[in-house]
């Protein structure tokens, strides 16, 4: 099968100091004083002894088609220039991309929004900018509106939206978009808590239709939750990929009162089994679970070398994990307790299977929250008491 | 859903390579870049659509009152008010898209930096979205022709061909202005003067013929606008007698304008992103 992206030999050059990366336009004039002041530099420049720099060195990867990929990196690392090749904004100094199927990209939502414009009118324009065409916009139209929530102010132009509002309908309408692969930056922290797991949610689901997706990150959590491989770029190479899979995970229990269950009573602990299989003795192998609430906030991670350095080596065959979690910690909700596997040099990734278990917790029982009329909660609660003269 | 539709993204790309099937397949985005410009330019205006027609209607007036009433120009037998609104229309429309498309890479930085589309689908559409300002204008027109007594000549049959080699000329200009303007902040500046001086250096407010110096004779044949707008003249009302050489020369000149606008365009159009 034909990957859906091949990134062959990619390098991008940044000259610097020159127009072409000032980030606002230069004047005519500056070109000219530059002549005549240092004419021995601007003959210098023109003979190419330009200062440069390599945003991206020698980047190879390829994504088949409906695999997901992350592509992370600390600030600087060069994630968003490889982000704008792929999305066709600039252009590769050296080497190729070729990419089979339709490209959308989510750069920033709401790009090409106008602040004159009805919110209707602006769902139509911001479609056809995504490249939609005006009757896929039509087919799903309702769909947005009622995922952005602004139903009744449809025809009020969205200079008077609140910026909630706005942002809303932004990424509901990029949220719908279909095309066959798909790049998307960070997903941005869009409007209350509520539409917040709505978004992720609705960014789940896309990913599990099947198409390929490309995710750009500085957020580890964020591109382990949604992608099944990834590659890390430092100062513009690729520093690691996605580890291959070593592992065979059998099963992921989440064992209380004896059995195996996805509702939880938060006031007793309850076990995470997990069952699996080495092929060959293995070294400095790190693996765990991490625990998310809705919202995709990381919890809690717990590895088994945590306390233990020598349980980083492990021998070839059957294993099985347990560790008690905690009773009266996790408030009440629900959450997605993941597998994790990480050896060194590589990313913490279970290349192509995410092991994942959804469970929902209940409320300790005698857990004073305080009750409805005070919905604020943090993330985790103390299994300790205050002591009062 | 699969496609086998292949996309290189590659360092070069051939510099005669112009592709016409952007504008097919993105036609809908244009549709839409359009329909912003027409909805938004008179939005919280309080007389709105009345400037489409005010524009033309208040600079025909100034110039009536001073060129024909002060000065003493000669406009060959025809009633000085739809003499100067016949061409004023077609400039109100040129200068209007020649301003507003110079801008318009600039002023959508935003969306450059962001996403990918054709770019020259920002100049083209604020051309197009003028043209309906242009058929506003033209309801005032015949208002004045009724008004003033004139009649419409026979040759109005051809009265596309002016707007058509106008629109032709101002896409070339913008595409050339639009590209520099996003290196070169200069253009800014440049443009509104330059548009001052095609006004004046142009038979819009006196007839070709007024211009019988040998200089301004080799200016009228060098400057495109010229052939054009007595073209309009002559296709509405059948007279004066239209040169045809600077009308040749005209034609000549806007295609010329419009290929090298559009190779300037493109050569540059890779580059937007970053230097934007």
């Amino acid at each position: 099968m034909l990957p859906a992206i091949s990134v062959r030999n990619v390098s991008k050059q940044y000259f610097i100091g020159t127009g072409a990366y000032t980030a606002a336009g230069s004047r005519l004039t500056e070109t000219l004083t530059n002549t005549v002041r240092h004419p021995i530099l601007t003959f210098k420049g023109m003979m190419g002894a330009k200062e440069s720099f390599w945003a991206l060195q020698d980047i190879n990867f390829e994504v088949g088609e409906g695999e997901s990929m992350g592509i992370i990196g600390r600030n600087g690392a060069g994630k968003s220039t490889m982000l704008k090749i792929l999305s066709q904004i600039t252009y590769p100094t050296q080497g190729e991309v070729v990419m089979h199927g339709r490209v959308g990209s989510l750069l920033e939502v709401g790009t090409g929004f106008h602040p004159e414009l009805t919110g209707r009118e602006n769902v139509f324009l911001n479609g056809a900018i995504l490249g939609m065409t005006r009757k896929e916009i039509r087919g799903k139209f309702d769909e947005i509106v009622r995922f952005a929530e602004v139903e009744k102010f449809l025809d009020t132009p969205v200079k008077r939206y609140s910026s909630g509002m706005y942002l809303r309908l932004a990424f509901a309408v990029a949220a719908h978009l279909e095309s066959e692969i798909l790049i998307a930056d960070e997903v941005q922290a869009v409007g209350d808590q509520q539409f917040q797991a709505k978004c992720l949610g609705k960014m789940k689901e896309v990913y599990r239709q099947g198409r390929t997706v490309i995710f750009v990150s500085h957020n580890m959590h964020a591109v382990r939750s949604l992608c099944e491989s990834a590659v890390l770029l430092k100062n513009g190479r690729i520093e690691a990929t996605g580890a291959a899979n070593d592992i065979t995970v059998e099963a992921l229990d989440i064992v209380q009162n004896g059995r195996d269950t996805n509702l939880i009573d938060g006031t007793r602990p309850f076990d995470i089994v997990i069952r699996f299989r080495l092929p060959r003795d293995m070294e400095k192998l790190r693996v765990g679970v991490y625990v998310n609430n809705a919202l995709g906030d990381e919890i809690v991670r717990s590895f088994f070398s945590d306390w233990d350095r020598s349980k980083e080596d492990m021998k070839g065959g059957a294993h099985v994990a347990r560790m008690p979690f905690p009773g009266k910690l996790l408030v009440n909700g629900a959450y997605t307790i993941t597998m994790g596997v990480r050896r060194q040099g590589s990313i913490d990734l279970l290349a192509g299977h995410r092991i994942e278990r959804n469970i929902n917790v209940a409320a300790p029982t005698d857990f004073n929250s305080g009750g409805l009329v005070d919905p604020y909660q943090a993330a985790v609660i103390l299994d300790r008491e205050w002591e009062l003269d | 859903m699969a496609s086998n539709k292949e996309k290189i993204i590659g360092p070069k790309r051939s510099f005669w390579e112009v592709n016409l099937r952007d504008i097919w397949d993105y036609r809908e985005l244009l549709y839409f870049l359009t329909l912003r410009q027409i909805k938004t330019k008179y939005k919280q205006t309080a007389i709105g659509v009345v400037w489409v027609v005010l524009q033309p209607l208040l600079t025909m007036a100034i110039f009536a009152l001073i060129f024909y009433r002060v000065g003493n120009f000669d406009t060959g037998g025809i009633e000085v008010y739809p003499f100067l609104f016949s061409t004023l229309m077609l400039w109100t429309f040129f200068s209007s898209a020649l301003n507003s498309g110079s801008q318009s890479l600039v002023s959508n930085a935003n969306m450059i930096s962001k996403i990918y589309f054709p770019r020259f689908l920002l100049p083209l559409s604020l051309a197009l979205a003028g043209l309906l300002d242009y058929v506003i204008s033209w309801g005032v027109f015949i208002l004045i022709m009724i008004a003033t007594g004139e009649v419409f000549s026979s040759w109005m049959v051809f009265i596309w061909v002016p707007l058509v080699l106008s629109f032709i000329l101002v896409t070339g200009l913008t595409f050339l202005f639009s590209a520099m303007a996003a290196k070169y902040r200069d253009v800014q500046y440049i443009v509104p003067f330059f548009n001052t001086l095609l006004l004046f250096a142009s038979p819009i407010l006196y007839p070709l013929n007024a211009a019988q110096d040998p200089i301004l004779r080799s200016v009228m044949t060098l400057n495109p606008l010229a052939g054009i707008m007595d073209a309009q003249r002559f296709f509405v009302f059948g007279r004066p007698e239209m040169d045809m050489t600077v009308f040749a020369s005209s034609i000549v000149v806007s295609i010329a304008v419009f290929v090298i606008g559009l190779l300037y365009f493109k050569k540059y159009e890779r580059q937007l992103a970053d230097v934007i």
